[in-house]
């Protein structure tokens, strides 16, 4: 096996994680078993800048995990009818919580985003646009976008004539 | 500029006609869909049209984004050929059965269009829009018969497994930009050519993404079920069209990677090979809904591809006599595609032409039971795919198993070979079945019965080319071998 920089840097990882206090020679060779089986999982470890972001995504967990923990341990827990009632912006419950919505509100909805998704592809032609008008490419520049909204056009007109936009 | 837009006229004719069929949907009402399937096959035929007019290939389409040679020739004609079949059986389905909607035609163009752009794409961004452009459009077609449970749930497994699939193959698309700081195929030969273990991670993570599309055993599970529920003539579309594009990437991108990806690849693949074979031959066996038996031999099929593929894998040391061999393997993969095409569409659409007009399916092998006496000219051409799926001589399916094997034997992997011709036989059971039904036992009650001559026609026609070019497939092998090798020159 070649030993390289990575090696080490590898191995120094797996002892911070089983915090080994010293890397004797005899638990080196278990850790090089170790490591190789690390091997796969290179891409991973493969430079030491990865090693912060692993530090904070830890920090978060442990601190995360830390207060939630604390409050549910230490925190008093009255329940009353009031705590258990369903959460409406602080206003008294009206009715009960399954309630059925119209169908045609999804289809507006997905509607929506449909159209609200696609002209965000303007804003990156809006934004080279000057540069085509100062390369004198203004007919190119256009026609793609005429071709884009056209074809944003015929969805609508489709939407339109099969119905999807009468309330009823 | 357009000298590129005339290179991907057959593109735009695909693209348009799927707006403008949409838009005549909108606008026509009438309950018989024929205007739409007749404008369907006009939108197909007008891209076959576009494409014989415009062959002028070219490597470098929008700066290296698409790339058109005989290659996509090749692969374009196959995808709207399926095309156009699928659409046949679905206009005589459609005009029989309420439960389909009209959506079908636009959606079959633009899952064509993603099909053909992902035979023509060199371009990772581009190669995945095409994908996701397919996919959508089938997620919506396999849940196309909306009153029948088992479709909309096929559709909606399809869906999340595929967008899975998806993610993962994005992910490793994502690898490679990573290293190489760009998405063109060609940046990848360039750059990734050191090999190490992001690039090998990259290459696995494409490997299941389109493992997944071919339905290669680990990632075969959803086949079964999606096969069984979608409507038969979708199945058809799927099973030969959707494999064909993804094999059709698979080989584009083991042509520019080669190196890279042989060294994950090749081991992994032979592997996989095998055990898509034999699971899905052997799963197959014990099936008595026809689909689910199609949908098993289908991952079967998978894997005789995957053989082919892991021929063109064999590190290249001996580049000349190795360049004929990878040649011939090439062109033997796509001659497979081809023939794997005209036999399964020709089954799906005898199995579509015996559904029930309330949109059931006949998918019961039992209820095939004299069917030679009922529609004898149906039963010898359902006989005729079921031979050459099984790989008897003269049959298409037995030309393209042989070419297969011989690239698999010449490449010196000889135990393969062995292998996959085991599989062979262990299939003919199955399939064999299905004839002995049809022939040897006289038609009931429930016995199934056809009525649209349309399809019956079409699938009659495929039953001659299947015989035709099983007993002279050279000529058209020699155009696959010649498409082959055009990757080399151009793209």
């Amino acid at each position: 096996m070649v030993v390289d920089r990575r090696d080490f840097s590898v191995n120094f990882l797996i002892a911070l994680l089983i915090t080994n206090k010293e890397l004797a020679s005899r638990k080196y060779a278990r850790l090089r078993v170790i490591y190789i089986w690390f091997d796969a999982g290179e891409a991973a470890f493969m430079a030491e800048q990865f090693v912060p972001l692993l530090l904070v995504i830890s920090l978060a967990l442990i601190f995360a995990l830390l207060f939630l923990g604390l409050s549910y341990w230490l925190g008093p827990k009255k329940a009353s009818k009031l705590k258990k009632t369903v959460y409406e912006c602080g206003i008294p419950v009206r009715g009960g919580i399954e309630i059925r919505f119209f169908i045609r509100f999804f289809l507006v909805a997905l509607l929506f985003l449909l159209f609200d998704l696609e002209a965000v592809f303007i804003y990156p032609w809006a934004v080279m646009y000057q540069s085509m008008l100062d390369g004198g490419r203004m007919i190119f520049a256009l026609s793609e976008m005429g071709v884009f909204v056209g074809i944003l056009v015929v969805g609508l007109v489709y939407v339109w004539k099969k119905g999807a936009l009468e309330w009823q | 500029m357009t000298a590129n837009l005339m290179a991907i006229l057959p593109y735009l004719v695909l693209a348009g006609g799927a707006l403008l069929v949409m838009l005549v949907d909108s606008f026509v009402k009438s309950m018989r869909k024929d205007h739409l399937s007749n404008l369907s096959l006009l939108v197909l035929l007008g891209s076959l049209v576009a494409q014989q007019f415009t062959q002028q290939y070219s490597s470098d389409l929008f700066a290296g984004l698409l790339a058109t040679s005989k290659f996509t020739f090749y692969m374009n004609t196959l995808f709207v050929a399926i095309a156009l079949l699928t659409v046949n059986y679905a206009s005589s389905l459609y005009s029989r059965s309420s439960s389909f909607s009209s959506e079908f035609y636009p959606l079959i163009l633009l899952a064509t269009l993603g099909m053909c752009l992902m035979a023509a794409a060199t371009d990772m961004l581009v190669l995945f829009i095409a994908i996701e452009m397919m996919s959508m459009a089938v997620y919506l077609m396999v849940a196309g018969n909306r009153k029948s449970i088992k479709s909309v749930e096929a559709g909606f497994k399809y869906l999340i497994l595929g967008a899975f699939a998806s993610a993962i193959l994005l992910m490793g698309m994502a690898l490679l930009y990573g290293q190489t700081g760009s998405t063109l195929y060609s940046s990848f030969a360039a750059v990734s050519s050191s090999g190490g273990l992001m690039t090998s991670l990259a290459v696995g993570l494409l490997l299941i993404g389109f493992g997944f599309k071919i339905a290669m055993v680990p990632f075969h599970m959803w086949t079964p079920d999606v096969y069984d529920g979608a409507p038969s003539h979708i199945t058809g579309f799927m099973a030969t069209g959707v494999k064909a594009a993804a094999m059709a990437a698979m080989i584009r991108i083991v042509w520019v990677l080669i190196p890279q990806v042989s060294v994950v690849w090749a081991p992994l693949i032979g592997v996989l090979a095998v055990l898509t074979m034999t699971i899905g031959n052997l799963v197959a066996l014990a099936q008595s809904n026809i689909k689910r038996m199609l949908a098993w031999s289908s991952i079967a099929h998978a894997g005789y591809l995957l053989l082919g593929l892991m021929t063109l894998l064999k590190p290249t040391s001996d580049s000349a006599v190795l360049s004929v061999v990878a040649d011939n393997a090439g062109g033997a993969l796509l001659f497979y595609l081809l023939a794997y095409a005209v036999m399964n569409l020709g089954a799906f659409g005898i199995i579509s032409y015996l559904a029930k007009n309330r949109g059931e399916e006949a998918d019961n092998i039992e209820r095939y039971a004299g069917l030679s006496r009922t529609r004898p000219l149906v039963a010898a051409s359902l006989a005729i795919f079921m031979f050459s799926l099984a790989g008897i001589p003269p049959t298409i399916g037995f030309a393209g198993k042989f070419y297969i094997f011989e690239g698999v034997v010449k490449a010196g992997m000889i135990p393969l070979a062995i292998w996959g011709v085991v599989n062979s036989l262990l299939s003919a059971y199955y399939y064999l079945r299905i004839i002995i039904v049809m022939y040897m036992k006289d038609p009931e009650e429930s016995s199934y019965k056809g009525s649209s001559w349309e399809t019956a026609f079409a699938t009659s026609v495929l039953a001659i080319i299947s015989v035709l070019l099983g007993v002279i497939p050279a000529p058209i092998r020699d155009v696959a071998v010649a498409a082959f090798k055009s990757l080399g020159q151009s793209g």
